[in-house]
């Protein structure tokens, strides 16, 4: 009987054990709702919608960070990440879209000096509707100064946005468990796109996991087309995207790009090699912004993605597809100002792609 | 209620025949000391003097206090709690890449020393000392130690945050007792308001259990749970506690 109070105690210690002391832990409901200060009037009865993908890298620009290996920054100061911000709302509105796909959006992160992107971007662009899915959360990831996180994706949109939910992805299998903790959790963020009374449109915002070799990626991916091909089957309309951190079949240079100067395994994707048909399945199935054969007669012209601020775009990773159709004689990729109007590569590790999704009757 | 009664009778059980609770206004006697292995150890100076410092961290930062038992009245007693942290050197381990980075490499350290007061008033019975504490926390700079510096890492926060604010304003309460068979129980509740710009603060809450088996051994176990609101946004965290003291009398 002496021992009880022991043997509670140790058990309170064991259940606390358990849990999650970082809060880590994303699940399907973890998802962030959003509207500007002052909400801008939705169009009415649309015929078409213009939309975009983009990788905006949590507003860091081209400043160097650590984990891209050319310098070896942590953390921005406030000025930096409202400046960053203010030349990507300009490049949005510039776009002049009406629903965006945005990856690598910070909610609450100390690197971004805790300043909440998505509400800023609503306040600052024409866009004044948001949603929002954690992808990397933590309180704290005790490694090279990061500390507090919250960075996700998001989707943007000048039309209300319901039933926004968050899609788990598969985990890479290649970290320790104490790794994994404290890493990104992907997954597909979905909502329904409210373009009139009667009439929606279901968005999924994707981005996949960016390094790792077991093969989480292609589970990753194929999740998301098993998504898109049950909203087909069911016969929802859709737009959906993102950063699917692999190239298009019939790309030229799958491998040794001249922006991989990590030497640190944890940080290469520089071998796609293994992965030539991964996105087969999404052309075959769905019409993209930007047309298979558009790409393969000119892989450079749709490149969206360098590491080095010094370089240019040097492969593609970013999409779009729809079960209903694109104008695709207006679908861009935006480069640099030649070529899709705008300076896009001060901006990001990404480059913006955009197109016109044709809503028919 | 029925717990609020059991655990009010368990801790009044019974407190004397210990050493002052650490929390409490007592101090040791001469020549009693008590090495702990997280809570800080103490040394009885004589002359109701207490010198105390958490030696595991004292390489890593450097850290001495003093308590003075100012005024006993029957059961009242009272006293004044000074300490210095030297904080450079522990800023400068967690700077670094990799994992256990709290703070990114090349992050300046603010050389400043961290100085706390308080004030401790005990009610001490045969069967309970139940301590309230108020104290102020500051750390005198040059500069601001800015973004970059701030260690968020939980628990840490309130207790670095006179690096980057004007001062830490901190309230605590506590009351700790004895459980037949050389068992003990104690609980607080410490509270920490951060004053300047950004503000925030952050309550604590903890219980301990405590076992001692010999005159010279006691084990304690426990938890915290802590709630916050601060720049970096509403916490909060929970943390089971261990730790061991070795009391001992050198006369």
């Amino acid at each position: 009987m002496a021992h009880r109070p022991i043997v509670g105690v140790l058990s309170a210690c064991v259940w606390l054990a358990a849990c999650d002391p970082f809060h880590t832990e994303l699940g399907t409901d973890d998802v962030v709702r959003r509207e500007a200060t002052e909400v801008v009037p939705a169009p009415s009865a649309p015929s078409a919608l213009r939309v975009a993908t983009w990788n905006i890298k949590f507003a860091g620009g081209r400043i160097d960070f650590f984990w891209d290996c050319f310098g070896d920054r942590v953390l921005m100061e406030r000025s930096e990440v409202e400046t960053n911000l203010a030349a990507l709302a300009a490049a949005i509105d510039q776009l002049d879209v009406d629903v965006l796909f945005v990856q690598e959006l910070d909610l609450n992160s100390k690197r971004t000096d805790h300043l909440d992107q998505l509400q800023w971007l609503l306040d600052h662009t024409d866009l004044s509707h948001g949603v929002y899915g954690s992808g990397w959360r933590a309180d704290y990831v005790p490694s090279d100064g990061l500390g507090a996180i919250d960075n996700g994706s998001a989707i943007l949109s000048r039309f209300p946005i319901e039933d926004p939910a968050r899609i788990p992805l598969a985990l890479r299998s290649d970290q320790s468990a104490i790794e994994r903790y404290f890493y990104l959790r992907r997954h597909i963020l979905t909502a329904n796109v409210r373009l009139g009374p009667d009439r929606t449109l279901a968005v999924a915002n994707l981005h996949t996991s960016a390094y790792g070799t077991d093969g989480t990626k292609l589970s990753q991916i194929e999740r998301f087309h098993e998504l898109l091909t049950e909203w087909d089957a069911a016969g929802i309309e859709f737009l959906a995207g993102g950063d699917l951190n692999t190239l298009p079949p019939g790309t030229v240079q799958q491998r040794d790009f001249p922006d991989t100067v990590c030497e640190d395994e944890e940080f290469i994707a520089d071998d796609y090699t293994l992965e030539a048909d991964w996105a087969t399945p999404l052309y075959r199935d769905f019409a993209a912004a930007i047309p298979l054969a558009d790409y393969q007669a000119d892989n450079a012209a749709h490149f969206t993605h360098t590491v080095d601020g010094r370089g240019f775009w040097n492969r593609k990773l970013d999409y779009l597809f729809t079960n209903l159709s694109f104008d695709t004689t207006r679908s861009q990729t935006h480069l640099d100002m030649a070529r899709g109007g705008i300076e896009t590569m001060p901006l990001s590790d990404h480059a913006p792609v955009s197109a016109v999704l044709e809503l028919g009757p | 209620m029925r717990w609020v009664s059991l655990l009010v009778l368990l801790v009044a059980a019974s407190a004397s025949g210990q050493p002052p609770p650490q929390e409490s206004a007592r101090v040791l006697g001469a020549k009693e000391h008590e090495i702990a292995l997280f809570q800080p150890s103490r040394f009885g100076l004589g002359h109701d003097l207490q010198l105390e410092s958490r030696l595991v961290l004292f390489g890593l930062m450097p850290n001495v206090a003093l308590r003075w038992r100012a005024l006993q009245r029957g059961e009242w007693h009272g006293a004044l709690r000074a300490q210095l942290t030297y904080p450079g050197l522990l800023v400068r381990a967690v700077s670094r890449e990799g994992a256990g980075g709290l703070l990114p490499p090349d992050t300046e350290p603010i050389e400043t020393v961290m100085i706390d007061l308080r004030y401790l008033q005990s009610y001490v019975t045969e069967h309970v000392d139940a301590t309230l504490g108020v104290g102020v926390e500051v750390a005198p700079r040059g500069r601001d130690a800015g973004n970059q510096a701030i260690l968020d890492f939980p628990w840490l926060y309130p207790r670095f945050g006179a690096l980057h604010r004007s001062a830490v304003l901190r309230v605590e309460a506590s009351i700790v007792g004895r459980l037949p068979h050389g068992f003990g129980l104690g609980a607080d509740l410490t509270t920490f308001a951060l004053l300047g710009e950004g503000g925030g603060w952050s309550v604590e809450l903890g219980g301990v259990l405590r076992h001692q088996p010999t005159e010279h051994f006691i084990l304690e176990l426990g938890f915290r749970v802590a709630r916050s609101r601060l720049p970096v946004g509403d916490r909060w965290h929970w943390l089971p506690t261990l730790d061991l003291r070795f009391p001992f009398d050198r006369g």
